[in-house]
C-alpha cells in the first residue's frame, strides 16, 4: 500500500507541475495587459508601469514562473487582479462551500442510486427495474443546467418550496455571522448549536445538491445494476447456486461487493465532473463558492485565481481517485 | 448510518418551515448587483465600487444633479471661496463630524487624504495634478494652492479620489482596507466583507446628518452577475433594490403593483471609433457616411428600451460642456450612400471590424443594427465581440492591423468634460483611450485652454468646449451614439432614490426611506 500512495503522491506533484506550465503560459499567451488590468479601468500609462513592475511582469516568462513557483511553495497564490485581495484567502473561504454540496451530493447519489441498482438488478426484467433503468437514464442524460433552471421553475416559482438562490436566507444574512471553525456551513452551526441557522442553509442547498447530484446518481445506478448482473453470472456464483445457496445470500453476500470496484471507480470521475459542473450550479443559484468564483474571474481574466482554482480542481481529482483506489484494494483484495 | 442521515436531513427541512424572526423596528434591505469591489481603499477607488464609498466616506462637497438651484451642495464643509485668479479656495469645515472610530474631523484629516491620494497615485489619483499644497488656516479652515486656475470645486466633488479618511488609519496600506476596513464619516459603515458576495453596510449612530424616521438601518449588499436572477429576487421581493436586469422586462417591472424603475439622468454615453490611422476610415468623407448611417433612433429603441437621448457631441447631455449648438450627425442613409460616392466606394464593396464588449447588454444590441443599416450603403461590417480586456488591449495596439470601429462606453471622472474630451481625442503618444488614434494640435490646444479657464470665466470656457467638439463633428474620428439614462429598478416602497449622474452607479442610501 504505502508504495502505491508514494507513486500517487509523486504522480499528484507532478501532474500540478505539469498544470502549473499550461495554466501559467496561458494566462501570459492570452490578449490582455496583466498590469493593466491589476490597476483597473482608466488606468494612467504611468499607473500601468508601475503595476508592471510591482508584479513583476518585466522580467522574462520563465523567471515570472519559478517566481510564482517559490511564492506556491509557501502557500503564496497570488492576489485577484479584480479583487486586489490574496488568492489564498478567497480560496479558503469560497473552497468549503463548493466541497460542502458536491460531497453531500456524493452521499445522496451513493445512498440511492446504490440501492436503486441492487434493486433493479435484484428483480431484473420487473417494472421495478425499467424505473430505475429510465431514472438512471434521465438523470444522467439531462443536461446539468437545464435541470437546475428546471428545478427553480418548479420548486420556487411554482411550489414555492425552496429558495430561488444564495446560500442562506437574507434574513438570517442580517444577523451576526457564525464563527467558522471547519468553514463547512451545515458543521460550523451544529458545532455553535444554532440548528436555526443549520436548517436555514439545508434549505438553500438542497436544490443545487440534488442538480449536483442527478448524473451521478444515474451512474451508480446503472452501474451498480450491470456491474451486479455480471457478477451474478460469475463461476463462484454459478458454483455456490449449484451447492445449494439461497438466491438472496448469494445476491447480497457474495455479488454485493466483488460488484462495488467499477461502482466505486466511477465515483472518483464523478467527484472531478461535479466540481465542474459546481461552475453551472453555483451560477444558477447564485451560490458563492469555487464555480461562482470561477466564473466571475473567467469573464474578467484574473488569471492568478484561473490558475489557482485549476490547480486546486487538478489536486482534488488526483486525490479523490487515490482514495477510491485505497477503498477498491479493500474492497477487492485481487486488484494489486 | 444512512437511515441516520435521512433522519437528520428531514428534520433539518422541518426546521427550515418554522418562521424567521426578524429584529423588531429595523429597516433592512438587500441590494442585488453586480457592482463588485476591486478596492476599498478610497484612495485607489476607481471602479464599481463607489455604489458604496459615497455611503461610507464624504467629499468636501458634492455635485448636485442637473436642474438643482445650486450647482454644489456643502457635504464636508459650510463654505467656499475662491480668488479672482482662479488659483486658491478656501474651505470652512463643518464642525462637529466624527469619523466612524470617533476620531473627530478636522482640517488635518483634509489635507492628509489629499495627500495620500496623490502620493499613492493610484485611481483617479491624477485629478489633483495641477494641486500645489494645501495650507490649514486653522483646524477648521483649509486653502488650496492650485498650479492653474483648473476647476477645484468639480475635482473636490468627484466620485473618485476626492473622499475624506480619518487621520488614524492614513498610513494603513490598501491591502489593509481590501480586507474590509473603513473609516470615513459617511452615513454607513462596512459592517462585514465576503469578497465576491456580500457584505453589509450598517448605519454609523453618530453621523452628522442625523437620523429620521424609516431611514434605512442595514443594506445588505448581494453580488449576482445573472441579470435573470436578480430580476427574479426583485419581482419576488427578496431584493429591495437591483442593478441592470434583462432590458426586456423593465416594462413588467415598471408596471409590477410592487415595483417601479427610477429614471435619471446619466453621464454614461456609447461611442464609436473610427481607425483614422489606415483606408478607408482615413478618410473623412468615409467617417462622416457612416455617421450618416448609423440608426439612432432605433438603437435606442432597441438597445436602451428608448431610455436614452440621441448624442450630440462626446459630451453628454446634462454634463457642462454639452450644448445645442454642437453638430448632430443623423440617420441619412441617402447623404451615407452620395459621401460614399464622392470618396470613391460607390459600388466598391467595403468591409470593416468592430470590435465591442460581449457582455455589455447595450452594446450587445446596438452592433447587429449598425451591422443591418451600414449593409444598405454597400459596407460589410463584422462584429467581433470581446471581454474588456481583449478589446482594449486590441484597440491599443491596434493603429495598423486591429479594429475599424471600435464601440466603448464611456463615464467621465468627475463633473467637467475636459477629462473625457482630452482622454479620448487628445493627441497620445501611446494609445490609451484614443481609438481613432486621432491627433489634432488645434483641438488638444483648445479645450486645455478652456479647462484652465472655467474656473475664472466659465461662459468664455464653455464657447471653446463647443468649439473643439464642432471639430470633432466635421473630423469625425468618433461618433457619440447614445447618452444612456439610468435605471433603477426597486419596490415600490423604497423610496427617496435619487439618481445624480456625476457619481455614475452610487446610491445614495441615507436619502432613502423604507415605508
Amino acid at each position: 500500500m504505502l508504495p502505491f500512495l508514494i507513486r500517487r503522491l509523486a504522480g499528484l506533484v507532478f501532474l500540478l507541475l505539469i498544470l502549473t506550465m499550461l495554466v501559467f503560459g496561458l494566462s501570459r499567451a492570452l490578449p490582455g495587459d496583466v498590469a493593466a488590468m491589476y490597476v483597473g479601468l482608466k488606468a494612467k500609462p504611468e499607473q500601468i508601469q508601475k503595476a508592471r513592475l510591482e508584479l513583476g511582469l518585466d522580467k522574462p516568462v520563465h523567471v515570472q514562473y519559478l517566481r510564482y513557483m517559490g511564492r506556491l511553495l509557501k502557500g503564496d497564490l497570488g492576489i485577484s487582479l479584480r479583487t486586489h485581495r490574496p488568492v489564498a484567502r478567497d480560496l479558503k473561504e469560497k473552497l468549503p462551500l463548493s466541497l460542502e454540496i458536491v460531497l453531500l451530493a456524493l452521499l445522496i447519489s451513493i445512498a440511492l442510486g446504490l440501492p436503486m441498482g441492487v434493486v433493479a438488478a435484484f428483480k431484473r426484467d420487473t417494472w421495478i427495474d425499467s424505473a430505475v433503468n429510465m431514472i438512471g437514464s434521465a438523470a444522467v442524460s439531462l443536461p446539468i443546467f437545464f435541470l437546475a433552471l428546471l428545478l427553480q421553475l418548479v420548486f420556487f416559482n411554482w411550489l414555492g418550496w425552496f429558495p430561488l438562490q444564495g446560500r442562506i436566507s437574507t434574513m438570517m444574512e442580517f444577523r451576526d455571522p457564525l464563527p467558522a471553525v471547519t468553514r463547512f456551513g451545515l458543521i460550523d452551526a451544529l458545532l455553535a448549536g444554532d440548528l436555526e441557522y443549520m436548517a436555514d442553509m439545508a434549505w438553500h442547498m438542497f436544490l443545487p445538491v440534488v442538480s449536483l447530484a442527478s448524473i451521478p446518481l444515474g451512474l451508480v445506478a446503472r452501474l451498480s445494476r450491470s456491474s451486479l448482473l455480471e457478477v451474478m453470472q460469475a463461476d463462484y456464483i454459478m458454483a455456490a447456486r449449484a451447492s445449494g445457496v439461497g438466491e438472496t445470500v448469494l445476491f447480497f453476500r457474495y455479488g454485493l461487493r466483488n460488484a462495488l470496484s467499477p461502482v466505486l471507480s466511477i465515483m472518483g470521475l464523478s467527484m472531478a465532473l461535479m466540481l465542474l459542473n459546481t461552475f453551472y450550479v453555483e451560477q444558477i443559484f447564485n451560490y458563492p463558492g469555487i464555480g461562482y468564483w470561477a466564473l466571475a474571474s473567467i469573464f474578467s481574466l484574473d488569471y492568478p485565481v484561473l490558475v489557482a482554482i485549476t490547480l486546486v480542481l487538478g489536486a482534488i481529482y488526483v486525490l479523490s481517485n487515490t482514495i477510491i483506489d485505497v477503498l477498491r484494494r479493500w474492497v477487492d483484495p485481487r486488484i494489486k | 448510518m444512512k437511515m441516520r442521515s435521512l433522519i437528520l436531513m428531514a428534520l433539518v427541512l422541518l426546521m427550515a418551515t418554522l418562521p424567521i424572526p426578524a429584529r423588531a423596528g429595523q429597516k433592512n434591505i438587500v441590494y442585488a448587483t453586480s457592482a463588485d469591489v476591486t478596492t476599498w481603499d478610497p484612495s485607489a477607488s476607481y471602479s464599481t465600487e463607489l455604489t458604496y464609498m459615497v455611503n461610507i466616506y464624504e467629499t468636501l462637497i458634492r455635485v448636485n444633479p442637473p436642474g438643482s438651484k445650486e450647482p454644489f451642495s456643502y457635504i464636508l464643509t459650510t463654505g467656499m471661496q475662491a480668488s479672482d485668479d482662479g488659483l486658491i479656495y478656501t474651505f470652512d469645515l463643518r464642525k462637529g463630524v466624527k469619523f466612524h472610530d470617533g476620531t473627530a474631523f478636522n482640517a488635518e484629516a483634509v489635507k492628509l487624504s489629499i495627500e495620500r491620494t496623490k502620493k499613492i497615485g493610484k485611481g483617479a489619483a491624477f485629478i489633483w495634478s495641477d494641486l500645489e499644497k494645501i495650507e490649514i488656516i486653522n483646524p477648521y479652515k483649509i486653502r488650496f494652492i492650485m498650479s492653474k486656475p483648473v476647476p477645484l470645486p468639480q475635482i473636490a466633488a468627484s466620485a473618485y479620489a476626492s473622499y475624506i479618511i480619518s487621520p488614524s488609519v492614513i498610513d494603513k496600506e490598501p491591502a489593509w482596507f481590501d480586507e474590509g476596513h473603513e473609516c470615513g464619516t459617511g452615513p454607513y459603515m462596512l459592517k462585514n466583507y465576503r469578497a465576491g458576495e456580500s457584505w453589509m453596510l450598517t448605519r454609523f449612530k453618530d453621523y452628522w446628518g442625523g437620523w429620521e424616521k424609516d431611514q434605512i438601518d442595514n443594506i445588505l449588499v448581494k453580488i449576482s452577475n445573472d441579470s435573470l436572477v436578480k430580476l427574479k429576487m426583485l419581482l419576488s421581493g427578496q431584493a429591495a433594490i437591483v442593478n441592470a436586469v434583462p432590458s426586456d422586462s423593465y416594462k413588467a417591472v415598471r408596471d409590477g403593483k410592487k415595483t417601479k424603475v427610477v429614471y435619471g439622468p446619466s453621464y454614461v454615453n456609447y461611442i464609436v471609433f473610427f481607425n483614422t490611422a489606415r483606408p478607408p476610415l482615413d478618410n473623412v468623407k468615409v467617417r462622416r457616411a457612416l455617421a450618416y448611417a448609423f440608426p439612432y433612433k432605433d438603437i435606442i429603441k432597441v438597445a436602451f428600451d428608448g431610455k436614452a437621448t440621441h448624442s450630440r457631441g462626446i459630451v453628454p447631455k446634462g454634463q457642462f460642456g454639452h450644448d445645442e449648438r454642437v453638430f448632430q450627425y443623423t440617420f441619412d442613409p441617402q447623404k451615407a450612400k452620395a459621401l460614399l460616392k464622392e470618396a470613391g466606394y460607390g459600388g466598391k464593396p467595403l468591409k470593416l471590424v468592430m470590435t465591442y464588449v460581449a457582455g455589455n447588454q447595450a452594446e450587445t444590441r446596438m452592433a447587429p443594427l449598425m451591422k443591418d443599416q451600414l449593409k444598405k450603403i454597400g459596407v460589410e461590417l463584422e462584429l467581433k465581440p470581446l471581454s474588456w480586456p481583449a478589446q482594449w488591449e486590441l484597440g491599443k495596439r491596434a493603429e495598423k492591423d486591429g479594429q475599424d470601429l471600435f464601440l466603448l462606453m464611456w463615464w467621465p471622472t468627475y463633473s467637467d468634460p475636459y477629462e473625457t474630451l482630452v482622454s479620448l481625442l487628445g493627441t497620445e503618444k501611446k494609445t490609451l483611450w484614443n481609438f481613432a488614434y486621432y491627433s489634432n494640435p488645434e483641438y488638444d490646444r483648445l479645450i486645455r485652454k478652456a479647462y484652465e479657464t472655467v474656473g475664472t470665466d466659465r461662459q468664455a470656457a464653455l464657447e471653446m468646449y463647443i468649439k473643439a467638439q464642432n471639430i470633432i463633428q466635421k473630423d469625425a474620428p468618433a461618433v457619440a451614439i447614445a447618452d444612456a439614462k439610468t435605471a433603477i429598478p426597486a419596490l415600490r416602497r423604497l423610496e427617496g432614490i435619487v439618481v445624480n449622474p456625476a457619481y455614475p452607479g452610487g446610491l445614495f442610501f441615507y436619502q432613502m426611506r423604507l415605508r
